[in-house]
This record gives structure tokens, sequence and C-alpha cells, in this order.
């Protein structure tokens, strides 16, 4: 147990390493300004094409509350419950940072929220926060032998959080799914959103042994198998592009 | 947006523009040594005529004063000396010939075809813009000028008055900024219009971000618009007129019709084509194996 104990420990450390120093070989570079309009708008015209929602993971300008949210936004896209998936089948995705997405929104909330949902039906458009505290992946390198249990938990509770928020925001719309409708938008929350790049990311994996970047040619191979990350914690939002010194 | 290959022509002539206004001083303090006087159309077909030292010039363009000479308007038998400043920019208007002082060097009137009108302003780095009568308003530094440098291609000016209520659409680009080349490249270009395109009537399916060039439009979700780019930053906000037509409204009041000629594409009067602005999604580079891996060195410390 001591062992795992101090495996968990040093996966996450490897995380938490790349969150302190954002010169490290998993720094996640910015774009330029326009790429990112690019991106936010190419969103929402599918989005108001396809008379969705537009649901902006919103990318903090830390580099560190970078790594934090796109480890959340993973762990809840991939393992959140049917409830989630069910709202998440309802809305167009992007990933953006609140620059961007003033540009295009300028009605878009103050700060940094978790997420922001704009209705693009209309001009103007009505664009809402969805924010709260989320438990922070720190407490987790304590390196004690309850550290499994604590990462299980805070997973949960992150997953939770991020539920009540998109299906409270989505209320009106789920309560006139038919049954048949929300099995609909579940499959599409996972055809859509899990099995392909979310704009403005990459899906990319931390199995303790480096980061492996989906759609990345040779972004793995490293030859250690030391290190343990969570299984619920190991595919997560790799925001803007890969950055290799 | 592909660039087309300027014609040579307008390589001649922007060059040909650069020497001759070095050699003249145009841009100098040599400028101001003379007058220029402009005729309106009305004027030339009542016979009103500018006479330097006693001698009628001809009146299809700009005609320059030496300051030491002797100008007159000449109204059939009449006569009046005209006492112009270096400088200074003067319309003779109407039948009656009127005499109008303070005109703004920087636009005038040509009587041109499109394509001429734009050839024109691409000379000075200007704009075209179309009037309701056909003729199209020239806007930037030097319009007078080059004009008067080059009547050939300019053929025949009349002066601008602020008064003119029949700008068909509003140009929108600022003069004198650093994209003129390519506005009237594309200018010039016919578009290949989708005859079965039909605009949207929903003003939120603009919403966006577009480019032309270097040019950057973005119409937000809240109304606005905002041209950014290379010496240009115009704001304002769009909508849709009582045709369902997209409308841009400027700071300053003015308003510019623009045109939807595909599903992603804009364009403006004067035919600059506006695309939604592409995603590129970066390349990922595959992993440098001498690159240390983190979690090795983590765990060599522990």
């Amino acid at each position: 147990m001591r062992r795992r104990a101090l495996l968990l420990t040093s996966g996450l450390a490897v995380l938490a390493s790349a969150m302190r120093d954002p010169l490290s070989a998993f720094a996640q570079d910015r774009p330029s300004d326009d790429a990112l309009l690019a991106g936010v708008s190419e969103a929402y015209r599918s989005a108001q094409r396809a008379r969705r929602p537009l649901l902006v993971l919103v990318i903090p300008d830390d580099n560190g509350a970078r790594w934090e949210r796109g480890i959340a936004f993973g762990a809840w896209i991939n393992h959140g419950s049917d409830d989630a998936l069910t709202a998440l089948g309802l809305v167009e995705l992007t990933c953006a940072p609140m620059s961007a997405l003033r540009q295009l929104v300028p009605q878009a909330p103050s700060g940094e929220p978790l997420m922001v949902l704009v209705d693009p039906s209309g001009v103007p458009a009505s664009a809402r926060a969805l924010d709260a505290a989320l438990p922070a992946l720190e407490l987790m390198r304590r390196g004690d032998g309850e550290a499994e249990g604590e990462v299980e938990e805070i997973i949960d509770t992150r997953n939770a959080t991020l539920t009540s928020l998109l299906t409270g925001a989505l209320r009106a719309e789920l309560s006139r799914l038919a049954s048949t409708e929300r099995a609909t938008a579940r499959q599409r929350a996972v055809d859509t959103h899990r099995a392909h790049r979310i704009r403005g990311s990459h899906w990319a994996t931390d199995s303790g042994c480096g980061v492996y970047v989906e759609e990345a040619p040779d972004t793995g191979g490293y030859d250690c198998g030391m290190g343990y990350v969570p299984p619920r914690a190991r595919r997560f939002l790799h925001f803007f592009a890969v950055a290799r010194p | 947006m592909a660039r087309r290959t300027p014609i040579p022509d307008r390589l001649r002539l922007r060059t040909a523009l650069t020497l001759a206004c070095t050699l003249a001083g145009c841009t100098g303090p040599d400028v101001a040594e003379s007058a220029l006087f402009v005729l309106d159309d009305e004027a030339r077909a009542a016979g009103v005529a500018i006479e330097i030292s006693g001698e009628a010039q001809p009146a299809d363009g700009p005609i320059a004063a030496p300051s030491s000479a002797e100008v007159a308007v000449r109204r059939g038998t009449e006569r009046e000396p005209i006492d112009a400043h270096p400088g200074e920019v003067i319309a003779i208007e109407g039948r009656e010939g009127r005499v109008r002082r303070g005109v703004d060097a920087a636009r005038l009137v040509v009587d041109a075809d499109r394509e001429q009108a734009l050839r024109f302003a691409e000379l000075g780095g200007m704009q075209a813009i179309p009037l309701a009568d056909g003729r199209f308003l020239i806007d930037g530094e030097n319009a007078m000028w080059t004009a008067l440098l080059f009547p050939e291609v300019a053929g025949r000016v009349s002066p601008w008055s602020p008064s003119r209520l029949d700008v068909s659409n509003a140009g929108w680009l600022s003069p004198n900024d650093a994209t003129w080349a390519a506005r009237t490249t594309v200018g010039i270009d016919e578009t290949d219009v989708q005859p079965d395109f039909v605009p949207s009537s929903d003003l939120a399916a603009y919403v966006g971000a577009y480019v032309a060039d270097d040019l950057v439009l973005v119409l937000d979700a809240q109304g606005g618009m905002h041209v950014t780019g290379r010496g240009v930053e115009r704001h304002g906000t769009f909508g849709l007129d009582d045709r369902a037509q997209l409308v841009f409204r400027f700071e300053n009041g003015t308003m510019s019709p623009m045109r939807t000629t595909g599903e992603d594409e804009l364009r403006d009067p004067n035919g600059l084509r506006f695309h939604t602005m592409p995603v590129v999604t970066p390349a990922l580079a595959p992993r440098d194996p001498s690159v240390p891996e983190p979690l090795g060195n983590l765990l060599e410390g522990l």
C-alpha cells in the first residue's frame, strides 16, 4: 500500500511539476489571438447552425490552472454520469480562453468561470457563467495511504459539480426530452465529444509514464512503467497545442 | 485569400506617381506653391473656365495655378480675378460658376466606369466609392494631385461637395491604409456569385470572425461590428434592412450594405471579400527523444 501511494504521488507530481513550470516539455502553447478567435468563431457558427447552445470550457490564462481544468473536464466527459452525458449531448463544445470568447461574445461574464453557456440563436446572444469551486489535485500529493481514496472522492465531487452546473443551466431543455431522446443525446456526447477532438484542445492520456497526446505522432514511448495515475484522471483535455522544445 | 499579380501598368503608374511626386515635391513643402481649381459638370457645361495669365485652361481635371500667376474665373464675358492662396483647392460650381474655397484635397468625384475608378484610386492608395449617379467618389490623401498628374487615368473630375447625399453606399475602410492594393485588386476581380444562394434572414447567422488579407472583421454576438488590420480600425453595428440584407452602420453614421455571396462570405461595396476566419490546427510535433521524461527524473530523485 505504501508503494502504491508513493507511485500515485509520483504520477500526480509529474502533472504538478508541469503545472508549476510552463517551460517544461509539457507546456501548453498559446496560439495567436487570431487563431483563438477563429476557433471560437467556428464553434459559435457551428452551434448557431445546429441550433444548439455553445458550451465553452474556459481555458485559464495560468498554465497550472489549465492542467487542473483539463484533468477535471477530461474526467467529467469520460466518466461522467448519464445525466452529464445527456446534457453534454445537447451542446456544441469548445475550449477557449475568455479573451477570445469576449472578442466574439462581448457580453460574456467577467473572470474565468469554469464554463460559459452561450445561446447563439439571436443577436444579442445570451451568455451565462457556469462556475463553482472544484477541489484541487494538490490534496493528492500528500503521499499517505489514503491518497487513492481521496482521489476518487475528488473526481466524484468534481464530476457531480460540473454535472450540476450544466444540467441546472439546461433544465428546461432536458425536461422536454423523451427517454429515447435522452439516450440519443448521451450517444451523441460519446460519439462527438469523447471520441473526437474538442475544439481548442487535444485528448491526451497520462498513464503515469508520460503524456500521450492523441493524434500526435510518437508522443509516447517512455521506458519507465513506474508511475500511477488514477484511471479516471488519465484521459484529460490538453489545451492548445503541444509544445516541444 | 489569393492575391492577383498586379498588372504591369499599375506598377508603372505607381512608379511614375512616386517619381512625379518626388520631382514635383507634391509630398513636401513645394506643394504649397500652387493652388488647384476644379470645375464641376454644370460649370463646364455652362462654359465657365479658369484663366491663368489670361489663357483659358482645359477644364476636365484639376488646374494648377502658380501662386505668382494671375488667376480669374471667366463666365461668358464676365471675368472675376481670384486671389488664390498657395496649397488651396478651390471649386467652381454650378452654371453660375460659384467659387467655393477650402475644398478637401483628399476627395474628388470621377466620371468613370468602375474599373477606371478603381485603377485611379489604386494609383494613390485611395478608395473608390460608388455614387448613386454612377460616378465614383475618390477618397484618399493627394487625390487632387494624383488627378493633376494623371489626367488620362482620372478622366473627368469634379469637386466633392460635403452636402451631397447621393452616396449609395459609404466606403468603410480608412483611406490611405495599407490594404489598398489588395482591396482594389479584389475589386477588379469579378466574383463568382452563387445564384442559388439565399442570404440568411437570421441576423445570428452572420456572427463570426472573417478575414480578407490582413483585415479582420468581427461581427460579435452583441450586434457589434469591428474591422481591424494594418492602418484600419473601424467600429459600428450590423443589422438587417427591410429587405433582410446585411447592413453595416459605422460610428460616424454611414451605412454600408454587404452582399452575402456564399455561406461564409461577405462582400463589401468595393468588392472586398471576407471569408470566415479559417481554423488552423497546428500539427503536433513528434516527441524529441533527447528531452528527458520528467517522471523518470522525478523517480530518480525519490
